[in-house]
Order: structure tokens, then C-alpha cells, then sequence
């Protein structure tokens, strides 16, 4: 359930350089193993 | 007495010619007056005419390129407007294939969840049967939630892509060249293109541990995490590719001088054409 947290940053309206620039920085693309933790946590108990 | 007659007479004999030719040259100095004054005012009126003429050729020319401006705006806009209903269409039609991937996902896992259910029986420990079910429903969840997640930010990037294109059109629009922006934004759609296939695909594959006995459940269960990751790790990297791809384009268009700017300049003819209006 970690991702859910972070969600996508919406885009905004303004076409400038540095607008998108921002837009850029603001993506979240998740850490794929914070995602696994709970996962491992219980794979680790069997 | 006859003194004062004689000068009288004088006088009339001597100064009435005289006073005659005066009268003459006078009136003629004023004609020549009159004449220059009247050429001044056909001068000033020439000059006024004139001038209007040039003032009413400059603004139709103005208002004409204005006009053609304007239309260029219009068609630039018609086009974005074509552009952002193309990209809506392509992106519901995205959704619905991803629902159906998803859908059939289901039914798969379902199928392999009983089968997991039927090799479950064997173990003994319950606390251990659970955990291996609970496990495999969190690899179906996370697999699920990382598409969705990752579906989210390549529809961003496209947004972000559509937004490079917009800048670019508004540079080209005041002859900037824009070729190079134009090569990048084709090579991000790909990008972008390649990874929603990616999501697709890994949409519809389901990680249910195929277990084998009690004392290797760790071990099956673990291949089915592994191959999970494994394939994650791959889906993740398309959308980085695709994110480096958006921002190359973008890149590449900062590097055109005030193109922030551009659009403003285009604007400000419309403005040039209020102010010449004004002039009259």
C-alpha cells in the first residue's frame, strides 16, 4: 500500500520551459523495494 | 491766393498719377500674398492627403498581416485542440484494453489460487498456508497498483509531451526552426508508446507460488516474489526511459533563446494594430 501515498503530481496548465521542467521533477516513479517490504516481511516468517 | 490754386492744381497734376501707380503695386503685392498663401494651404493639403493615404495603406497592411497572424494562431490552435481530442481518444481506448487485461488476469489468478488451494492441503501448519495465500494475493495487489501507478505517470508524460509540442508550435510560429524538437518529441511517443505496452503486458500476468512441500514453501514462494521484482525492475525502466526521452525533448527546446517569450511577440501584433489605429 506504499505507492498509494505518493501519488502523481497533476500537470499543469502552462506550456513554459520551466513549467515543464517541473512537471518533470514532480514524477514519482516508486521505489520498488519499499514496495516489497510487506511482502518480504512475510515471506521471511514462512 | 492764386499762389494756393496753383499748388492745388499742381498737386492734382503731379501727385494723382502718382498715387495711381502706388494703388496698382499694393493691390498686386497682396495678390501675390494671397497667391502664396493659397499655394501653402494646396501644399499643406497635398501633404495632408497624402499622408492619410500612406497612414490608410500602412494600417491595411498591418491589419493584413495581423489577420494572417491571427489565422496562423487559429489553425495552430485548431490543431492543438485536434491533437489533445486524438490523445483523449487513444487514452480511453488505452483504459479499456488495460480493463480487459486486468479482467482476464482475474480469471487466471482465480484458477491458480484453487490450484494453490489444492497443493495447500498438504501442509500442516496453517499459520503457514495462510501466509503463503496472504502472499499471493499481495504479489497480485502490488502487480496490479505498480500498473496502475505506472499508467498514471506515462499519461503525465504524454500530458508533459503535449505541453513540449505546444511551446514548440509557438516557436515555430515566430520562425524559430524547431526540427530538432520535432525529432525528440517523435522519439518520446515511442518511448512512451513502448512502455504502455510493457504496462499492458505485465497487466496480464499473475505470480501464484507454485509450492511443492511444506519445509520449501520459502523457497517456491520466493521465486514467484523474485519474478515479480524481476519483471517490475523491466516495466520500471521503460517508463524511465520514457521520462528521459520527454525530458530530452524538453531539453532540447530550452535550449531555443526566450523561448518563453515567443508567444508574447506574436501577441503583441494585435497590440500594434491597436496602436496604429489610434494614430489618426
Amino acid at each position: 500500500m506504499l505507492w498509494q501515498s505518493k501519488t502523481v503530481e497533476e500537470v499543469s496548465d502552462v506550456d513554459t520551459a520551466e513549467a515543464i521542467n517541473q512537471d518533470l521533477n514532480s514524477l514519482n516513479t516508486a521505489d520498488l523495494d519499499m514496495e516489497f517490504k510487506d511482502v518480504d516481511a512475510g515471506l521471511n516468517s514462512l | 491766393m492764386m499762389k494756393k490754386i496753383l499748388l492745388v492744381i499742381f498737386s492734382l497734376v503731379i501727385a494723382t498719377p502718382v498715387g495711381a501707380q502706388i494703388a496698382p503695386s499694393s493691390e498686386r503685392l497682396k495678390d501675390v500674398r494671397e497667391g502664396y498663401k493659397q499655394d501653402v494651404r494646396d501644399l499643406r493639403e497635398g501633404v495632408k492627403v497624402e499622408t492619410q493615404g500612406l497612414k490608410d495603406t500602412l494600417k491595411t497592411q498591418v491589419r493584413e498581416a495581423n489577420m494572417g497572424v491571427l489565422e496562423d494562431r487559429e489553425a495552430m490552435k485548431v490543431k492543438r485542440e485536434e491533437a489533445k481530442a486524438m490523445m483523449e481518444t487513444k487514452r480511453e481506448e488505452y483504459k479499456k484494453m488495460l480493463d480487459e487485461k486486468r479482467e482476464a488476469a482475474k480469471k487466471e489468478f482465480e484458477i491458480k489460487r484453487t490450484e494453490l488451494k489444492t497443493r495447500l492441503q498438504a501442509v500442516k501448519d496453517e499459520r503457514k498456508k495462510q501466509l503463503v495465500e496472504k502472499i499471493s494475493n499481495q504479489l497480485k495487489e502490488l502487480n496490479e497498483r505498480m500498473m496502475n501507478h505506472f499508467s498514471s505517470v506515462l499519461e503525465k508524460l504524454e500530458k508533459i509531451l503535449a505541453k513540449v509540442g505546444s511551446r514548440a508550435d509557438k516557436a515555430a510560429a515566430n520562425g524559430v526552426d524547431v526540427a530538432a524538437v520535432r525529432t525528440a518529441i517523435t522519439a518520446a511517443e515511442q518511448a512512451i508508446a513502448a512502455s504502455q505496452e510493457a504496462v499492458k503486458a505485465q497487466l496480464a500476468k499473475v505470480y501464484v507460488p507454485t509450492v511443492s512441500t511444506e519445509d520449501n514453501l520459502r523457497v517456491d514462494v520466493g521465486k514467484a516474489r523474485q519474478a515479480l521484482h524481476a519483471d517490475l525492475v523491466k516495466v520500471r525502466d521503460t517508463v524511465f526511459a520514457a521520462r528521459e526521452a520527454v525530458r530530452g525533448a524538453h531539453t532540447v527546446l530550452a535550449q531555443i533563446p526566450k523561448v518563453d517569450e515567443l508567444e508574447e511577440s506574436a501577441q503583441n501584433v494585435e497590440s500594434s494594430d491597436n496602436t496604429s489605429s489610434n494614430t489618426q
